[in-house]
């Protein structure tokens, strides 16, 4: 009876450990979705509205939740903010969910906003987006096939231990 | 609202040494003290004792944060000298330029700014209880900084609050929306072509809002003038400002011929927030 206590619990347990690898590609995926997303409302609302970006952000986070438009209502509220540390921009980029390569283009994608003129902006912001484009279906492609594969081997690997411990 | 747009070590020196309330104009110049103005007069900012030296860092942060991290959206107004912030704070920018082909294409490391901040001064309207009772097209002239803009605002709220429709051609955002004035400072029958060059906005706004008179801050050039006497011929009253030190220099300036014949009132801003001379030439 032990054993198939203790082998049950085996089982959820790397099922578990399967369906959090998958979430954490999932997570990344969405993530890089709504932020390729947010960089076709910031091109529309540049090149013809030429609206700053707090307006930008506040429209875009209005009625929507997540991960990303967390991360977006923590950049607002660092460019409303008197002090501007490079730390707490640091901090909000590595709380993303993604990789470390990703969160380097997140930074360098925040860093590129606002400074310059408006043709430059337009320019530097077709060549962001379809950056972040790119860097969505990689992502993408990952969960479907890397993410569902460590969900599956989760739950397989899980019944298998069942079965030897039982 | 200025320490929104001021470092907070700037803000904080001027707090310790004025009234915030009380300044109307902050001078800051790349490695060289930072000058502010109290009524028309010039003060230096001191820092324990020594003049405070402004950073290229600090005017950098002040475009920056005036223009809300959005360069790219000021773009127009940089090219034209200026920035103006979304409470309506006036920074005029000076550094170098870019030109291509005779046109001003960008400013670049700005060395110089000049914070303005408006002030919703009352005047007396007994010298412009003529104007409002039997209004005519009016020119507000003095020189810079002795409150043209907030006069011609006094004069368009008072008219449109006495019925009539104005227009308010503000093409720099600075007459509708100047710190701590609002949309009720310019009366209830005014409609306010915000952002859009006079010139266009004349041509259009004539047409699609049929104005009973038309506001303008700073007439400059030709091609305003040109709008201004058309305005005139189709029987629409002009309220306007022009940067000139007395009424008589520009009555005589040739030049300002065509401009002269279409207004009917001239109104000569004497000090600070006080009316000089009005001359009517139907009198």
């Amino acid at each position: 009876m032990v054993r198939i206590w203790i082998g049950g619990l085996l089982w959820v347990a790397c099922t578990l450990v399967g369906i959090g690898i998958a979430r954490s590609y999932k997570n990344r995926a969405k993530f890089l979705h709504e932020w390729n997303e947010f960089c076709i409302v910031l091109n529309n609302s540049i090149k013809n509205l030429k609206l700053p970006q707090s307006k930008i952000i506040e429209k875009f986070v209005m009625d929507k939740s997540g991960q990303f438009v967390d991360f977006l209502k923590g950049y607002d509220e660092y460019l409303k903010s008197q002090i501007k540390d490079n730390k707490a921009l640091d901090n909000l980029v590595d709380k993303s969910p993604l990789l470390k390569r990703e969160r380097k283009h997140l930074r360098e994608f925040l860093d590129s906003l606002g400074k310059v003129d408006y043709n430059l902006q337009v320019d530097i912001l077709k060549y962001q987006s379809q950056l972040v484009e790119h860097l969505k279906q990689v992502a993408e492609k990952e969960y479907k096939t890397n993410g569902m594969l460590w969900y599956k081997l989760g739950f397989v690997l899980g019944l298998v231990v069942m079965i030897l411990v039982v | 609202m200025l320490e929104k747009i001021l470092p907070s070590r700037i803000f904080n020196e001027i707090l310790s040494c004025e009234n915030m309330d009380k300044i109307c104009e902050i001078r800051i110049r790349k490695d060289k003290p930072i000058i502010y103005s109290i009524s028309g007069k010039y003060k230096i900012l001191e820092r324990g004792g020594q003049a405070y030296i402004a950073s290229q860092d600090e005017i950098d942060w002040i475009i920056l944060t005036a223009s809300e991290h959005s360069i790219y959206a000021q773009d127009e107004p940089m090219k034209q000298g200026y920035i103006c912030t979304k409470d309506g704070i006036r920074i005029g920018i000076c550094g170098q330029g870019v030109v291509e082909k005779d046109k001003l294409c960008a400013v670049k490391n700005i060395s110089s700014i000049c914070i303005r901040i408006g002030k919703n001064i009352v005047f007396s309207s007994s010298k412009l209880d003529k104007i409002l009772g039997d209004f005519g097209s009016t020119l507000i002239c003095s020189p810079p900084g002795m409150g043209k803009t907030t006069l011609l605002r006094f004069l368009v709220k008072k008219l449109s609050d006495s019925g009539k429709n104005v227009l308010l051609l503000d093409d720099r955002e600075e007459v509708s929306s100047v710190g701590d004035i609002n949309e009720n400072c310019i009366g209830m029958c005014t409609d306010i072509a915000l952002g859009i060059p006079k010139n266009i906005a004349y041509k259009y706004f004539l047409r699609s809002m049929r104005p009973d008179i038309v506001a303008s801050d700073e007439i400059f050039g030709d091609e305003e003038i040109d709008a201004i006497v058309d305005c005139v011929r189709c029987g629409v009253k002009v309220i306007s400002t022009v940067h000139c030190d007395s009424v008589d220099r520009l009555v005589k300036d040739t030049r300002y011929d065509r401009l002269c014949r279409c207004f009917r009132y001239f109104v000569e801003i004497e000090d600070i927030g006080k009316i000089g001379k009005v001359f009517d030439k139907e009198m």
